[in-house]
């Protein structure tokens, strides 16, 4: 039987709001009051750091960054710093990884394999590369990748980029590596209209890998889970 | 009764994975469920909780060893100690 996974699309978002419907969400998934979920945002500028971030990854002062209107936020996730923004599709899932079998090395080339299924939907060939996590299209990355499990239960996830401003990325190492630049699918010439086709596609993908099924969410656009 | 931590089946596949931060002491009082320690690869980070409560005894390994699948990295006994 499949299992239940709810969609939860909290569209633009400042990455602290969505940050913390993320964790009130992730309770209701441990407490097993909420069906597993796949969040979609797309965030004002900010540059997180994971736990695996160095400082000298990041190439400007905060000063400047502040000027520029981009935040920086210290996140639970593997990874090193990482780049959000207008034009890219955040992807979170929150999943009891021990009901799929799967492991966590399992599920990070899931996630890149459904990536390169929507990639193949618009004629490009996404790749892994060897010792680097993430989906890269001419040795230039296109989606990100970086994951946190507690109680079995997995957060974050994934990150397409579809037309950021890739200026953006050049102010930081992005994931702490030298050799290997950034694109997205507007720079490989597609023009995607509509970022909720992504998500669908990405929801079609994820049911057919997963296993799993559709099912009413527990927050819709405008609900208030917490008091801000 | 004593009880080992062990580092989680579903890690497996994860290369290298690394003691970052323990969030207790020894010494300290801890929860089933709660989270012990928290472990990371390059794009995962791994909290392993503690399987029973009671108290934090030994910890085996140190912040930045290299662990692998199954391997004890804590203790924990009984209130008592025991």
């Amino acid at each position: 039987m499949p299992i239940a996974i709810q969609i939860i699309d909290l569209k633009r978002m400042d990455y602290r709001r969505a940050f913390i419907i993320q964790e009130m969400i992730y309770q209701g998934c441990d407490e097993n009051r909420f069906p597993d979920a796949i969040i979609f945002q797309e965030n004002d500028p900010v540059f997180t750091m994971g736990r695996s971030s160095d400082i000298t990854h990041l190439l400007k002062s905060e000063e400047e960054l502040h000027k520029l209107g981009i935040h920086i936020e210290i996140v639970d996730r593997g990874g090193d710093i990482t780049y959000h923004g207008p034009g890219q599709l955040v992807i979170s899932a929150l999943i009891h990884i021990r009901t799929y079998a799967l492991t966590v090395h399992q599920y990070l080339r899931n996630l890149e394999e459904i990536v390169m299924g929507i990639l193949a939907f618009y004629g490009i060939q996404g790749q892994r590369i060897e010792g680097k996590s993430g989906v890269w299209v001419n040795n230039e990355k296109i989606a990100a990748i970086g994951i946190g499990v507690t109680h079995g239960i997995t957060r974050h996830g994934i990150a397409i980029n579809i037309d950021p401003d890739l200026s953006h990325f050049t102010y930081i190492v992005p994931c702490g590596i030298h050799d290997g630049g950034v694109t997205s699918l507007k720079k490989l010439g597609v023009e995607v209209e509509n970022i909720d086709e992504i998500k669908s596609l990405f929801i079609k993908e994820f049911n057919k890998i997963f296993n799993t099924a559709e099912v009413e969410p527990v927050w819709k656009e405008g609900d208030v889970l917490y008091e801000s | 009764m004593k009880v080992e931590v062990r580092v989680p089946q579903f890690a497996e596949g994860a290369t290298k994975i690394k003691i970052h931060l323990w969030l207790f002491e020894v010494g300290d009082t801890v929860k089933a469920g709660e989270n012990l320690v928290e472990a990371t690869t390059d794009k995962i980070s791994i909290n392993i909780e503690t399987p029973k409560s009671g108290v934090l005894v030994e910890k085996l390994v140190e912040e930045g060893d290299t662990v692998l699948i199954d391997q004890v990295i804590a203790i924990i006994a009984d209130e008592k100690g025991e």
